[in-house]
């Protein structure tokens, strides 16, 4: 009630003001009329009651004190005053406001990416106690999935685990709809769904049984193809479904929102038991050494995530005991240095995406930092202007407790500002980094969000770099003491450390500059000259084989299905591959004449590309010698392969190619094969050297998940529908997915990430320039109103606009240039890092160097010119006269 | 001191009655033999903080001279909170006291 009535006498502060008025005026007059009674005369009556009645001031602010909540007008007050500040000079004000808002903003959008990525709990059930298991090796990939027979060890030994399962995915082929259609199929070892803590909300999950082999197949629906697919049908449990050609079972439904797809080429939208066949769960069998599952853990409640680690390291070990011969490799069977691992599943998932955040942190980090420099310079030159005024209001008995109030209600504006434009700028970035991760991974996008934590990361950094910056300036007010600045009104001019501050402002911009300068190149020399192959009128589109069909049977069909779409006469070649492009190493190989020691194998890595006949005609990639795949080259017939020619000139220079021995081929794949033919070389991706890349007949490599790629004549796109109709007239239930142009498919899965990244560091860049620029227009504004006095006396005794401009701007312009060699210094250095991690990355460009030096230079002369031309603009003679 | 004001306030309404600041003033100086001066400076605030604290209260009214002032009167919670600063006071005397004599 009380602090109420004291909250709305801010607004009848006239009302009060007159009363206390009243009442004083009262006072003294009853004094006066005593003072008359004892006979002064009336003039002394007066002074003697004024006096007698003291600092009326102090009895007014006092009595408002008790009266009124001081705290509102008084944030007022200081509100008035820090906007006058701004009046004064509007544009220097506003410029460091959004600046910092810029550096809280990155920030805060930067932490959005690690709270998704690192932060907030994965959503699953006690999330913190999932874990996945990997294989790894001292040479070769840095992680992969176990075997199925090492999982099975570990299950059996491993005293960790609540539950110990695994998972891969397939195209499955749905019926009963318009046209064969495609999903995503998790092939679920049994416990993966209750590992992972998930309840069906229709059904239930699998048991033992349904993975035996022999069993009639089964499957839980996701709840995104329930309800697309099935009419979210109620009573779906007990139908079948026709799955890959099977009347399946529908056992259960999961709830909306669960997914792990992580490691899936696409969503997911059923899940199938995954089969415990022998093929897979013995040592000796044909697919028992592919490494292409994902284990997932659960560990027991209060097992540490090292412990787990332990165990698993050590029944690894007693697994490669047991199985020596499976890990020795080469000629000279060498130690491949086997080793199991168990991680966090949250680490396993972001480890591709560290990179990027701790590359985005440290940009967010010096963009904040040199934006906080921003703001202490504003506030300098703010305090130090303010000095008189804090001078004259202590000596006039303003407490000191008043006084750090007054500030603290200044930073609180300032973090309001700087929180409410960060907030704004974190939603823009957000944006941003979202496209980004869209491209890199759509888990990562999708919980890159501005929500609670991020608005209160982004509301605390505001406050703390706002109080931070205001204590600088109390640091200044507090020296040196009041009545000697009173006494002293020319105020020093600014000192080595601002200037020192603005270098370091420089060199962080010159570093963040160069450094995206030196990734956009990199695109632009990734991109360059002649790729090898053109994606002109092609379209890829995705075939899997249906299931019925094995082996041998699968090539045939696709052979057929080239045959009918020959004859289309649009069409000017198609081919099948299962990959679009070799555009990445996916084999170890070996050449005959070659060493075939341990380290040489596994160095040795080459693109393996299973294709059919017409696979370089379509792309347009030439045959230097020799000849391509005919439909000669199957099943029963010598094996086959064709080199590139990076792998021709690296292992037979100068010699005869064709019919030279080379062995490729991952697990059941190996084989050695006859070349037969040389083709040129196609640009790898994200690297500039030519990789070795080896293809192989379809019809020899079954394989049932292809791509078929289409090149039309020019100009005349062939109509899908009569490349369906054609497809079907072999297969009528063969399903066709995910078609695109084939330069679309490349974007997307070279060029758009790190021309994402380019965008955000570029946009990062671009505010560390602004942010800078503000910096020296900021200082240099501050010397010119600081010495105004002494410019205006200079041209008054006949200095020159040049001699007024290189006095304002000189050591600025010096110390910028510091600056910038600190900076391109460290660019420099820093391109190593950059070069590890991105290929492409040049050492140093010298042009690039040079265009942000003198782009740098450009922008620091135009932040001097403003305020110097502003200095020249005032007339001296009244300068002089009114200070 | 604070409390001291407060207490020569309070004690001085309790046993006057109503009253507007200036006789407050001079009541003090007058019984005190002028030892003891209230600077108008503190009074004010003073009687301000008390009545939003509920010790006293205040309305305008007219004087003995038929000039409009703002008279001041003590309330329950005033006397109560008069008893304790009495008690405080004296036994803050009293130590004094003792510590002249005896220390």
């Amino acid at each position: 009630m009380r602090v109420l009535r004291r909250l709305l006498n801010v607004w009848r502060g006239r009302t009060l003001a007159r009363d206390f008025d009243d009442e004083i005026a009262f006072h003294i007059e009853q004094r006066i009329d005593a003072n008359l009674r004892r006979g002064l005369p009336r003039e002394d009556a007066i002074v003697e009651a004024q006096r007698h009645f003291g600092s009326v001031i102090r009895a007014r602010e006092g009595m408002r004190e008790a009266r009124v909540a001081e705290w509102i007008p008084a944030f007022g007050r200081d509100l008035r005053v820090a906007l006058r500040m701004a009046r004064r000079q509007p544009g220097l004000a506003a410029l460091t406001m959004i600046t910092l808002s810029l550096g809280v903003g990155a920030t805060a959008s930067v932490f959005a990416l690690i709270d998704g990525m690192l932060i907030r709990p994965l959503p699953y059930h006690d999330a913190d106690r999932l874990v996945t298991v990997g294989d790894t090796f001292r040479t070769g990939p840095p992680r992969t999935g176990p075997t199925i027979p090492e999982l099975l060890d570990v299950r059996a030994a491993a005293t960790v685990f609540d539950g110990l399962s695994w998972v891969d995915w397939r195209d499955f082929q749905i019926g009963g709809g318009t046209e064969p259609a495609r999903v995503m199929g998790a092939r679920a070892e049994v416990a993966l769904l209750q590992v992972l803590g998930v309840t069906p909300t229709l059904g239930r999950l699998f048991t033992e049984a349904d993975a035996t082999p022999g069993q009639p197949p089964v499957a839980i629906l996701t709840d995104g193809l329930w309800r697309t697919n099935f009419a979210a049908d109620a009573a779906i449990v007990g139908k079948r479904i026709v799955l890959n050609g099977l009347p399946t079972e529908v056992v259960g439904v999961l709830p909306a929102g669960f997914q792990f797809d992580f490691f899936a080429a696409d969503p997911v939208d059923l899940y199938v038991p995954y089969p415990m066949i022998a093929a897979y769960t013995s040592r000796t069998a044909e697919f028992a050494n592919v490494r292409r599952v994902i284990a997932v853990g659960r560990l027991k409640r209060g097992v540490a995530q090292e412990q787990a680690d332990a165990e698993v390291v050590a029944v690894a070990r007693r697994i490669e005991a047991d199985h020596a011969d499976l890990y020795r490799i080469g000629a000279d069977r060498r130690d491949v240095g086997f080793a199991m691992h168990a991680e966090p599943l949250q680490r396993t998932l972001f480890a591709g995406s560290e990179r990027t955040a701790t590359l985005l942190s440290t940009a967010a980090a010096l963009l904040l930092l040199i934006a906080c420099v921003n703001m202490g310079q504003f506030l300098l030159a703010h305090a130090l202007e303010r000095r008189t005024e804090i001078a004259v209001r202590s000596a006039l008995g303003a407490s000191r407790v008043r006084l750090v109030r007054q500030l603290a209600a200044e930073s609180l504006v300032l973090a309001a500002i700087a929180a409410a434009g960060g907030l704004l700028q974190a939603e823009g970035f957000i944006y941003l980094l979202r496209m980004y991760s869209m491209s890199q991974d759509p888990f990562v996008a999708s919980r890159i969000e501005l929500n609670g934590s991020v608005a209160l990361f982004t509301i605390g950094t505001a406050a703390v770099v706002a109080s931070l910056c205001n204590l600088v300036a109390l640091v200044r007010w507090a020296r040196p003491a009041p009545l000697h600045a009173l006494a002293t009104r020319e105020l020093a001019p600014p000192t080595r450390a601002r200037y020192v501050l603005l270098a370091g402002q420089v060199a962080v911009a010159v570093t963040f500059l160069a450094i995206t300068g030196l990734l956009v190149h990199s695109i632009t020399r990734l991109n360059a000259g002649d790729r090898g192959y053109t994606t002109d009128d092609v379209i890829s589109l995705r075939l899997r084989a249906v299931a019925r069909l094995q082996g041998p049977a699968v090539g045939e069909m696709y052979r057929r299905y080239l045959e009918r779409l020959r004859a289309i006469p649009d069409i000017e070649a198609v081919a099948i591959a299962n990959a679009q492009l070799p555009l990445f190493p996916s084999t170890n190989f070996a050449v005959d004449g070659g060493r075939a020691d341990a380290a040489t194998l596994s160095a040795q890595r080459a693109a393996y590309t299973i294709i059919s006949p017409d696979y370089f005609k379509t792309l347009g990639i030439p045959v230097r010698s020799g000849r391509t795949f005919t439909d000669d080259d199957r099943a029963g017939r010598p094996p086959v392969a064709i080199v590139n020619e990076e792998m021709a000139h690296t292992f037979w220079p100068g010699q005869q190619v064709i019919g030279r021995q080379v062995r490729a081929g991952e697990g059941p794949r190996s084989a050695l094969m006859t070349v037969v033919g040389v083709v040129g070389n196609v640009r790898p991706a994200m690297q500039l050297e030519p990789i070795p890349q080896v293809y192989v007949s379809l019809l020899q490599q079954p394989e049932p998940i292809v791509t078929m790629l289409i090149r039309s004549r020019q100009g005349r796109p062939v109509p899908l529908e009569s490349i369906k109709q054609a497809v079907w007239s072999v297969t009528p239930d063969q399903p066709l997915f995910d078609v695109r142009l084939l330069s679309e498919w490349l974007t997307t899965f070279t060029a758009e990430p790190r021309r994402s990244l380019a965008v955000l560091l570029g946009s990062g860049a671009l505010l560390a320039v602004f942010i800078s620029g503000a910096g020296m227009f900021t200082l240099v504004t501050y010397v010119t109103v600081r010495r105004r006095r002494e410019i205006a006396l200079r041209r008054a005794i006949g200095a020159g606009v040049r001699d007024v401009v290189r006095l304002v701007s000189a050591p600025t312009i010096r110390w910028t240039c510091v600056g910038l060699l600190v900076g391109l210094v460290a660019a420099t250095s820093g391109s190593g890092i950059l070069r590890a991690n991105f290929a492409g990355v040049a050492p140093t460009e010298p042009a690039l160097l040079a265009i942000v030096s003198v782009l740098y230079l450009a922008i620091g002369c135009a932040a001097v010119w403003a305020p110097a031309l502003s200095a020249l603009r005032d007339d001296p003679a009244e300068i002089l006269r009114s200070e | 001191m604070q409390g001291t004001l407060d207490l020569l306030v309070l004690r001085t309404l309790s046993t006057g009655g109503t009253m507007h600041g200036y006789a407050i003033t001079e009541r003090v100086e007058q019984i005190s033999r002028d030892v003891l001066r209230i600077e108008a400076g503190s009074l004010y605030p003073a009687l301000h903080r008390m009545e939003e604290a509920g010790w006293v209260r205040s309305e305008w009214d007219v004087s003995d001279n038929n000039r409009r002032a703002r008279f001041y009167t003590i309330t329950g919670a005033g006397r109560r909170r008069l008893a304790e600063e009495e008690d405080h006071w004296t036994r803050l005397t009293g130590a004094v006291e003792r510590v002249l004599r005896l220390a």
